[in-house]
């Protein structure tokens, strides 16, 4: 989960915002259908599509690589006529972590959705930004495509394994409230082949990734300053996602995760989970201290995190507004790797705005 | 250093010798030099100014897709962002918004930032990132991001609210930021694309697409791709295009200008050719006395044109000091287009470029140096043996250049008949050049001939005059032709600023018929009147009837010329008597034609005349338009065509008004049915409404800033042929000391050698208006049948302003007689018996 979406837009479209529209609220009663739920849950405020790996070269270099979407429901334009009215907007983003060269690879789009050019479909998963895009090709096919300026990645997924819903089939509470709340599962196991391109070179790579979907109206509760995510595919054939939401002091509000194993599916509770920062790294752009390596605690086991490499913070100032750090982790457990994924580290710097 | 001795006597010694003469070539070079400069700054700035401000609307685009008037339909917008090669693509909707509470309107961009940013990275920066302030005022109100200059220009603060007019409707906005001028150039403001469209009554369309191409992807190959997606009356421009498109309609305007100011600088120029003329003839001993002393005649030309290179970069420096200043004030006082109105936005800086410069100084060093060259050629000719003698003043013999005379003549009449120079009226400037040359070539033939006319009066004083005149021709000559040049030119100009201002005068009065107007926005702005109003007005007591008009515009499709449509109620046996027509058709309409009346400029532009059909763009439909007339238009520089109201609306559905014209009842107060208009007027609603006598005012008010700048010039010009005067009379007074000497012998009082030369100057000043006027008239008829109307497309009447003509000749006159007898004054000072006496 995640996530960091534009104020550019409110202030363009206005803030006037007759009234805010009805957008409805997560129901834990919701019952989550495949591949009906995949698509696009416009009348929500927010939603995204989330996809991350470890991708490996033909030369066997691992790289990680993440593809986003996001879609946004302002709530501002609802009452205008035009076409262009900014009913739905998607923003999409993509990074690479290419430890050949020690540095992040980032590119963005946005656009407000209409014309074919930008839309996300309702009932299956087909969203596109212009050239960029995310769709469910056919059964447990997926593709997904970013064309970013200096390097591109054209993915093919498939799955192997079932969704895995979180928190109460589905309804994932992020907070002490029931009413912040999201709809949220994931698609782990992803097998990738495909593409990429970094600086007009071709590569060709597989690997593994990890789908999240989320949608929800109220996701943050106010006292929410910042969260830390990971979603982690495991050797074994598992998944292991676990959250936590921080306040200003840096102390933890909330969290959750879910646990599947060979042998079955488990959710913890908040107090089943233990965030221990283990390194921290400054970066030299912002100044902000992110602590990179962790030990997360869940249950009786403790995962260690460790990054595939330390600058793989996001500047999205320019765009999205928001400074946070996102990348390719090793989780280690008694010394041995066990699995490899992203985490994701927000609202070190500022207070992160949804 | 005999070299350097001989260099000081030849070059700056004469210089020295007469500083108030060449004290008076300096300034005349400096007049020219300035005043060209000042105008050409002028000019660039207003230039770069429009281009800088055309293309910030497009951003860092390479290419734009764009229609004229209402836009296209916003369906292309996703066909063009998916041509190949096409990276961005941007839609604005394009609005002039009349602005509420304040004059006029205000250019409104409605942007999509989300494509936008990519185009224009500095806005998106400036409106969404950046720290705000803690008390930066709460944005709560529909956001509107003003440029740079719009701000200073409409003294907007950040969080200030601001209305618009649509149609009679006010649309609130509230400055949510001022946007830095990086990001936007032009007097314009920056709102969402979907308010723009749904506020302004703009729903399914746009003006514009924006495009960047994709790096190392094809210009042509993009652009003929666009081709064959793109439907007719939607074009490819480039950024540049648009630049040029905002520069033409001001061009003619401008050169004309240019062209002026030039005039300056050649009368200046041949103020330094009569100066150096003079003295060569008064040197001619001098020379002589070089010649034997071994300097070789080469050698002498040389210092000659030193000398004259002298004058012209002490002028020329003088000239770009002036000129930069003069500028900045003109820019300061009247905006870039010296108050015509052709630009909009607030003064701009001023910068100084060395190259400019140079060129300028070049210029008029050329010119100076262009002066003295003939002369010098005579000088270096002088006959050594001959010039040495004793009493060899001057000859003052003139030679009559019949051949070369009638050559320029016949050639400035060829060179009338030439079409212009790339829409400039250049063959028409050429033959107004060639034909003051002639006259000035003419005048030693007219003096003459002139002189061998003048008849015998008894008075001393004028026999004497005369005969002095006869003796000296050639001084004479010079003497006169810097006035003549000058002269000419004020009389030109002073017709044709006549003929020009009656005909509009005129022509405001037949065109405006009705007893009062009532109007709302003009082509393509956001206010305008509408049906309910226009039947509501309809109700007013006193009211005749009422009539309609409205703007848009249309393209001629085969040649792209965007005219102006006036939509009105107009038919073949009413056209005659609501426009002005100058040519009418003779055929019935053709067959699913319209009927149309255009322009002058459009005919000229179209190159048609009436009869003729042609095809129009009107709304995205095509309408074949079949010309009824031409008709006379002051007011549309681009071109005007008019159609019947009904037929309009039924080909664009567009049912709108702008203005209502209305004629009231005998009876009727014309004060009570403005009121009565007033009070069904919307509340706080911008209007116009006004009586003939006012429009009539406010054209001639509008016609005279813009020839406020001429007027400056031509006064300009006539200063400087007036030093013509003073300085071929003070040339020759030391050389008459002795003669005024031998006069006061022979009994003359002071007083009637000094009404000698008055009689003298007050003689030249008349010949020079005398053919001053001669010459004028036959400019000003070039200008008026020729340069304006190749300029403008304008028709206008000769009209002759003999009283303004009839006071400036005997100024003139006047003058020619102070300036001869304050010049004179000096050679009358002093021993006269002394002066006898001189060694000859």
């Amino acid at each position: 989960m995640n996530r960091v979406l534009a104020l550019l837009f409110v202030l363009f479209a206005g803030v006037t915002a007759s009234a805010q529209p009805a957008y409805p609220v997560v129901d834990p009663a919701y019952v989550i259908e495949f591949p009906r739920d995949e698509g696009s849950h416009p009348r929500f405020r927010t939603e995204w599509w989330y996809v991350t790996g470890w991708l490996e070269t033909s030369a066997g270099s691992p790289v990680g690589f993440q593809i986003t979407f996001f879609r946004t429901r302002p709530g501002t334009q609802e009452g205008n006529p035009s076409r262009f009215a900014a009913k739905q907007v998607l923003f999409a983003h993509a990074a690479l972590s290419d430890p050949r060269t020690g540095k992040l690879l980032r590119g963005e789009r946005s656009a407000r959705a209409g014309f074919g050019l930008a839309e996300s479909r309702e009932g299956d998963l087909d969203v596109v930004l212009d050239e960029w895009s995310l769709r469910r090709v056919d059964g447990s096919d997926y593709r997904a495509v970013a064309i970013a300026e200096g390097f591109s990645l054209q993915l093919d997924l498939r799955a192997s394994a079932q969704p895995l819903l979180h928190g109460k089939a589905g309804f994932s509470q992020k907070g002490p409230e029931t009413s912040n709340a999201s709809h949220y599962y994931s698609l782990p196991q992803l097998e990738v082949k495909g593409q990429i391109e970094i600086s007009g070179r071709k590569e060709a790579v597989r690997g593994r990734a990890w789908l999240d979907h989320e949608w929800s109206t109220a996701f943050l509760d106010p006292q929410t300053y910042g969260w830390d995510w990971i979603g982690i595919n495991l050797d074994d054939g598992g998944a292991l996602m676990v959250s936590r939401m921080r306040d200003q002091h840096g102390v933890s509000r909330w969290a959750f995760g879910t646990l599947r194993t060979p042998s079955g599916t488990t959710t913890f509770e908040p107090q089943e989970i233990e965030w221990q920062p283990q390194r921290q790294w400054r970066s030299p752009r912002t100044g902000i201290e992110y602590p990179i390596e962790w030990a997360v605690r869940i249950g009786d086991r403790t995962i260690r995190l460790q990054p595939l490499m330390d600058d793989q913070e996001s500047d999205t100032r320019g765009s999205t507004g928001t400074i946070y750090w996102e990348g390719a982790v090793t989780a280690m457990e008694e010394g041995r790797a066990i699995g490899r994924g992203y985490l994701e580290l927000t609202g070190y710097g500022e207070r992160l705005r949804l | 250093m005999a070299g350097t001795a001989v260099l000081d006597a030849g070059v700056f010694g004469p210089l020295r010798h007469a500083p108030g003469r060449t004290a008076l070539a300096v300034v005349a070079i400096a007049l020219g030099v300035a005043l060209g400069f000042a105008i050409y700054l002028i000019n660039r700035v207003a230039a770069d100014e429009v281009s800088l401000a055309a293309r910030s609307l497009f951003g860092m685009a390479d290419l734009a897709v764009e229609a004229t008037g209402d836009g296209f339909d916003e369906g292309l917008y996703p066909i063009v962002a998916r041509v190949p090669g096409v990276e961005v693509a941007s839609p604005v909707v394009q609005i002039e918004a009349r602005m509420v509470g304040r004059r006029g309107v205000l250019t409104l961009l409605g942007m999509d930032v989300f494509r936008s940013r990519r185009l224009q990275p500095a806005f998106a920066q400036a409106a969404g990132g950046g720290d705000k302030a803690e008390s930066a005022p709460v944005i709560d109100g529909e956001p509107i991001f003003l440029s740079a200059s719009a701000a200073r220009t409409l003294g907007a603060k950040v969080g200030e609210r601001m209305q618009f007019q649509v149609g009679l409707e006010p649309r609130e906005f509230q400055v949510a930021a001022i946007l830095p001028r990086t990001a936007l150039e032009d007097r314009a403001a920056i709102i969402d694309i979907a308010t723009a469209q749904w506020q302004f009554e703009r729903l399914g369309r746009l003006s514009r697409l924006n495009l960047r191409l994709a790096p190392g992807a094809n210009v042509d190959q993009v652009r003929d791709s666009l081709a064959q997606v793109l439907p007719e009356g939607v074009r490819v421009v480039t950024p540049g295009q648009a630049a040029d498109d905002a520069l033409r309609l001001s061009r003619a305007y401008r050169s004309n200008l240019t062209a002026l100011a030039l005039v300056a600088l050649f009368t200046g120029g041949f103020f330094v050719y009569s100066t150096q003329s003079l003295a060569a003839l008064r040197r001619r001993r001098e020379f002589a006395l070089l010649h034997a002393l071994g300097v070789t005649r080469r050698e002498q030309l040389f210092m000659a044109l030193v000398g004259g290179g002298a004058i012209g970069a002490a002028g020329a420096l003088v000239g770009i000091a002036g000129g930069f200043l003069i500028a900045q004030l003109g820019l300061t006082a009247l905006g870039t287009d010296l108050g015509a109105g052709y630009f909009r936005g607030g003064a701009p800086a001023l910068e100084f470029h060395w190259h400019e410069a140079v060129a300028f100084c070049a210029l008029g060093i050329v010119v100076a140096v262009a002066g003295t060259l003939q002369p010098a050629l005579q000088a270096a000719n002088v006959p050594t043996a001959t010039a040495l003698k004793a009493g060899d003043v001057t000859s003052g013999d003139v030679r009559s250049h019949f051949v070369l005379i009638a050559a320029l003549f016949v050639l400035a009449a060829i060179t009338l008949f030439l079409p212009p120079v790339a829409g400039l009226p250049l063959p028409g400037y050429v033959s107004i050049g060639l034909l003051i040359i002639g006259t000035v070539v003419a005048m030693p033939a007219i003096l003459r001939s002139l002189l061998a006319h003048a008849p015998a009066l008894k008075p001393v004083p004028w026999e004497i005059a005369i005969a002095h005149l006869r003796g000296t021709a050639r001084y004479a000559t010079l003497s006169v032709s810097a006035i003549v040049v000058s002269f000419s030119l004020m009389v030109a100009m002073a017709i044709m600023v006549t003929s020009f201002r009656t005909s509009l005068d005129l022509w405001v009065q037949r065109i405006l018929p009705a007893d009062v107007y009532l109007r709302s926005g003009y082509i393509g702005q956001s206010s305008h009147l509408d049906q309910a109003l226009l039947e509501s007005i309809r109700g007013i007591g006193g009211i005749e009837r009422l009539e309609t008009s409205r703007f848009a515009v249309a393209d001629a499709i085969d040649s792209g010329q965007p005219l102006t449509v006036i939509a009105r109620e107009v038919d073949a046996s009413s056209a005659e008597r609501v426009l002005w027509l100058e040519a009418v058709a003779k055929q019935p309409v053709a067959a699913n034609a319209v009927p149309v009346w255009i322009s002058e400029a459009a005919a000229d532009q179209l190159r048609l005349g009436p009869d003729a059909t042609f095809d129009l763009l009107l709304a995205g439909r095509k309408v074949t338009a079949s010309i009824r007339g031409i008709w006379r238009d002051y007011e549309h520089p681009r071109g005007a065509v008019i159609m019947d109201r009904a037929t309009y609306e039924s080909l664009t559905g567009d049912g709108a008004i702008n203005t209502i014209w209305i004629w009231l009842k005998a009876d009727a107060s014309i004060d009570d049915v403005q009121r009565q208009i007033r009070e069904r007027m919307p509340a706080g609603s911008e209007y116009d409404l006004r009586i003939p006598q006012d429009l009539r005012r406010l054209s001639l008010q509008a016609f005279d800033r813009t020839f406020a700048v001429t007027y400056a010039l031509e006064c300009i010009a006539i200063l400087i042929g007036l030093f013509g005067i003073s300085a071929g009379t003070s040339a020759q007074v030391l050389a008459r000391r002795r003669e005024f000497g031998v006069l006061r012998h022979i009994g003359l009082t002071r007083q009637q050698i000094a009404s000698t030369l008055a009689i003298e100057g007050a003689g030249l000043g008349a010949l020079g208006v005398l053919v001053g006027l001669i010459t004028g008239a036959c400019v000003s008829l070039i200008l008026i049948y020729v340069v304006n109307r190749q300029s403008f497309h304008w028709s206008m009447d000769l009209y002759v302003p003999f009283g303004l003509l009839g006071i400036l000749s005997s100024a003139l006159i006047a003058a020619g007689a102070v300036i001869a007898v304050v010049s004179g004054r000096q050679a009358m000072r002093g021993d006269v018996i002394a002066a006898v006496k001189e060694d000859w």
